[in-house]
């Protein structure tokens, strides 16, 4: 980023360690949550190559069973709280202010201080893979009784989740202040860009739902720690609530991952098809209603646990209604795409890979919510298959897409088209070659979360390993590439793209430090 | 000097709103117990104690079955067996039954019981007049104990329930030293 | 000579390539059937969610893949400038809708026919531990426990996996067919699952908490299952086997305390 302090000579800010320490500049910011979320994007690939490894043929190979369950929960928490929410908010932190014509953002000193917290809150909890009794190896999902089975590395776990928690609320009610107060006159709330309307609505589901993670995850903390039995039956206590009051954080959390990215993709879509969006008024509704929709559905993670049968039916049918939305959603995107005058740079060919692929992993949600059905597929590959599709290329392609569509614009230089597509095709062919085979296994009857099988999966297993091993090796031209880019290359126009539309296309390329200290006039 | 008194004003509610939240994480316990009361969820059945004048004296010609079984957490130490496994029964009726318990250690055995009730709509219309369960049981080394307990299923209870399970668990009371 | 090898060795990749999938065999690729009758409604949904699934997914990504063929800069066409379109969105708000409706009627039905576990003949209890399982036929003495029964050796690639490696117990379920059974499942320690695909039966077991669920196996023979909720180390190490058999058969074999091990069927385990 260098070139970014050369035009900005006459502000006055530390340099070196300190400048990175001390900014309130949303664009530092943003980039330190970019760069952030790419390390720990690698750290956790490491651990899901670890599965992988021992996935990669029947019989315990490589690491011992507990391990292996440490790796399967260190890999989605890292996952989830390291990579997908640090990079949205990355990218907030970067293109909100700009999008909306604020010259930073809100609260920049609690800016500094939400990104600031990560690094402490995952060296914590990186640090219980070296300690006595393990790394958490009770799923993510920290079901009682088996999570308050682990060791010394339970306390870890917990304030590691209420740094992140805490973290993510802070980084959320600055977006918010930011979105509600620092808009330029003239930019009426349904004239912002959809990727500012997504994170809103994100912003808001984050303060609703991550209190209720931090609580949860207090009461496992006193009933390990301090006798209390709120998921203990012998005390009176029940593990199932837990189960609800994780769910209930759960659902809400799976939309704020996927949620900027349908902001992501609605701004690159128009773009390359040369034409604006179809509906966006509808957009916007459908986000609000797939916000509103996923505090109602949390149970339909738990349709096994033994609920009454009205429990079942309603949490199936308000499932299957989250749907509707979505495909709305899908619906205008090729919509926006028919007739338009495409061109596929890289960002566009992530863009509609996200569609495809979201897509498909859309459709089995909509499997797994079909209950009875859901008592063969839950707990099984065909969910991990599921989410996978969602997240990674759902969210992790569209975090891409925005990199390649925005990189040009932060660094002043253009990257490297074909490598850009190259990048793309490969971790296209492998993410597929990854996880589409677990959906036969899933069917086929191969549970998560486990280190050895039987031999029937055995086939697909390998394929999926040989798929996981390519798609992490495909990642390392996305680094060459960003490191390649911030050095130089051809100059990007201000404009970058032919059929860009937004203030942050006003801007130069790089922008200045500061931007938009006098607001833009909006038409 | 007036910001400061605006500023010490957001403090104080900020501050009350965390002791606020802090003290509902612990009345969700009883919330929880309350609306598996009135929902029946889980299976989680009612400690409370019934007057038994509540029952009218209707008693229903419907006959259902109902099963008594447990779970012995520490057969060794502690064994806990229902002394008869099925009943045929008409609601609206009390009826007693017993469960035997058995200290097979060299030591003091305090716990509780822990009802669970299957299918979990049933919970809420299983009522108990007079439960081992209500209360914590210290069984001597050695001592073998019968456990009493009364009980009436409600007449309101939908006709499609014919069987009901309830199954008690024996669970020691827990030393917070243990646990850990 | 080298020319030649080269060739067998592409031939033999290309071989083992195509032997992937028929290795495995398509219909293991599916959900089972099963032996049930809600098993099979199972199934039926089943196919009946992923058809529409592959409907909707040919329509939309057709329309996708036409536009991206047809509608592109390269072929110097000039974008349109349409956008917002209430029908439009009315409609394709209306028909998903329609469609979930008419999914959701016999996704219900088939849920409620699920839960009826009335006029049970035969009521068995599990319960998970860490990492076996224990049944208990109610109102007998029959009760044991039930754990994985490969070697360790095989497990540490010392020696070559048997076919049904890591889905063989010590003590097999024994079941009768054609009768109305209902399980009571508890937890000893932490949550389990008791799965059997074939019965399209799944449920967890939590401690302190009972849960029930029905079954009226049809067809007798060997079904195999595991553990579907993660329990700790031994998670994937804690199958469940069940033989179900005609009620002749079952009732020597509960007579006999369940001691013996039905022969027949127990001598093509190995």
């Amino acid at each position: 980023m260098s070139t970014v302090v050369k035009d900005t000579h006459h502000d006055e800010h530390p340099s070196g360690i300190m400048r990175w320490l001390t900014t309130t500049n949303h664009k530092d910011i943003g980039s330190l949550y970019l760069w952030f979320s790419l390390i720990m994007f690698f750290i956790g690939g490491l651990m899901a190559l670890v599965i992988r490894s021992e996935l990669f043929q029947p019989g315990l190979q490589f690491v011992d069973p507990q391990f292996f369950n440490s790796m399967t929960t260190m890999h989605a928490l890292v996952m989830i709280f390291g990579v997908v929410m640090p990079a949205f908010t990355g990218l907030a932190n970067w293109m909100i202010p700009i999008m909306i014509g604020g010259p930073d953002m809100a609260l920049p000193r609690m800016n500094n201080y939400s990104f600031w917290i990560m690094p402490f809150a995952f060296s914590m909890l990186l640090s219980t893979l070296f300690m006595d009794g393990g790394a958490p190896a009770g799923g993510w999902t920290l079901y009682p009784p088996l999570s308050l089975q682990t060791g010394d590395a339970f306390p870890f776990l917990i304030f590691a989740i209420h740094f992140m928690g805490l973290s993510s609320i802070m980084g959320a009610i600055n977006i918010v202040a930011t979105i509600l107060n620092m808009r330029a006159p003239g930019m009426t709330l349904m004239k912002m860009p959809l990727f500012v309307w997504t994170w809103l609505i994100t912003a808001f589901l984050l303060i609703a739902v991550m209190p209720v993670l931090a609580g949860g995850v207090t009461m496992l903390l006193t009933d390990k720690f301090f006798g209390t039995s709120f998921f203990n039956a012998a005390g009176g206590g029940d593990p199932v609530m837990f189960q609800h009051i994780f769910w209930f954080f759960g659902h809400p959390e799976v939309y704020i991952l996927i949620l900027p990215s349908f902001g992501v993709v609605s701004a690159i879509i128009p773009t390359f098809a040369r034409k604006p969006l179809f509906g966006y008024s509808s957009m916007v509704y459908a986000t609000a209603s797939i916000a509103f929709l996923s505090f109602i559905v949390w149970a339909h993670h738990m349709f096994t646990v033994g609920m009454p049968l009205a429990g079942e039916v309603f949490f199936m049918l308000a499932t299957m209604l989250i749907a509707v939305p979505t495909g709305v959603k899908v619906f205008n995107w090729v919509t926006t795409m028919w007739r338009g005058a495409m061109t596929f740079e890289t960002p566009m060919l992530f863009a509609i890979g996200f569609i495809v692929m979201f897509t498909i992993g859309g459709f089995s949600g909509l499997m797994l919510a079909i209950t009875p059905a859901d008592f063969q597929y839950h707990d099984t590959y065909f969910v991990v298959a599921h989410f996978h599709y969602v997240l990674v290329p759902g969210s992790v392609f569209a975090i891409m897409a925005a990199v390649y569509f925005w990189l040009p614009k932060w660094t002043g230089n253009m990257y490297p088209e074909t490598l850009g597509k190259v990048h793309f095709w490969l971790s296209t062919f492998f993410v597929n070659l990854t996880f589409f085979p677990m959906h036969f296994v899933g069917l086929a009857g191969m549970p998560r979360r486990i280190p050895d099988y039987s031999l029937q999966f055995a086939d697909y297993n390998m394929i999926a390993s040989i798929g996981a091993f390519g798609f992490g090796f495909a990642q390392l031209i996305f680094v060459y590439l960003i490191f390649k880019t911030i050095r130089g290359g051809e100059k990007a126009t201000d404009e970058v793209w032919e059929g860009a539309e937004g203030l942050e296309w006003t801007l130069s390329s790089p922008p200045p430090y500061h931007s938009f200290n006098t607001p833009p006039v909006i038409k | 000097m007036k910001d400061n008194k605006l500023n010490m004003g957001t403090v104080k509610k900020l501050v009350f709103i965390c002791v606020f939240m802090f003290f509902f994480s612990f009345a969700l316990i009883p919330l929880y117990n309350i609306i598996c009361d009135v929902t029946g969820l889980n299976g989680n059945t009612s400690n409370l104690k019934e007057k038994a004048n509540t029952f009218s004296e209707v008693v229903s010609s419907e006959k259902l079955n109902i099963q008594f079984i447990s779970h012995e957490v520490n057969k060794n130490k502690l064994e806990f067996k229902p002394k008869e496994f099925e009943m045929i029964i008409s609601p609206g009726k009390v009826y007693s039954t017993v469960y035997v318990a058995t200290n097979k250690s060299k030591s003091k055995i305090i716990g509780q019981a822990i009802p669970s009730v299957s299918p979990n709509e049933a919970a809420k219309y299983l009522k108990k007049l007079e439960c081992f369960c209500f209360e914590e049981q210290t069984f001597k080394p050695g001592e073998v104990v019968e456990l009493p307990l009364y009980f009436a299923i409600d007449e309101k209870m939908p006709k499609r329930i014919k069987t009901i399970t309830l199954s008690y668990s024996f669970f020691e009371a827990i030393e917070v030293s243990k646990k850990n | 000579m080298n020319f030649l090898n080269l060739k067998k060795v592409s031939l033999l990749i290309a071989l083992g390539l195509l032997s992937l999938p028929a290795h495995a065999g398509w219909l293991d690729l599916n959900m089972p059937k099963g032996v049930t009758d809600i098993s099979n409604e199972v199934y039926g949904l089943h196919m009946l969610i992923l058809y529409i699934c592959i409907v909707i997914g040919v329509l939309v990504f057709g329309a996708m893949f036409w536009s991206i063929l047809k509608h592109r800069k390269s072929r110097g066409v000039t974008p349109a400038t349409f956008h917002e379109s209430t029908k439009l969105e009315f409609l394709w708000t209306i028909v998903p809708f329609a469609i979930l409706i008419g999914m959701a009627v016999p996704a219900t039905k088939t849920l409620i026919k699920m839960y009826d576990t009335s006029d049970s003949e035969i009521h068995i209890k599990i319960t998970g531990y860490q990492w076996l399982w224990q049944y208990e036929y109610l109102n007998t003495d029959v009760s044991f426990y039930s754990k994985l029964s490969t070697p360790y050796k095989e497990i540490y690639n010392q020696k070559e996996k048997n076919i049904n490696y890591l889905q063989e117990v010590d003590r097999k379920l024994v079941l009768p067919i054609n009768k109305k059974i209902r399980f009571l499942l508890t937890s000893n320690d932490v949550l389990h699952a008791w799965w059997v695909p074939d019965l399209a039966l799944k449920k967890d077991a939590i401690p302190g908490f009972i849960n029930e669920m029905a079954v009226v196996i049809k067809e007798p023979g060997i079904y195999r299952g595991r553990c579907a909720e993660l329990c700790g180390r031994h998670h994937g190490f804690m199958p469940i086997v069940i033989e179900a058999v005609e009620q002749d058969e079952y009732d020597q074999w509960l007579a006999n305390g369940g001691k013996v091990e039905s022969t027949d069927l127990a001598s093509t385990e190995k």
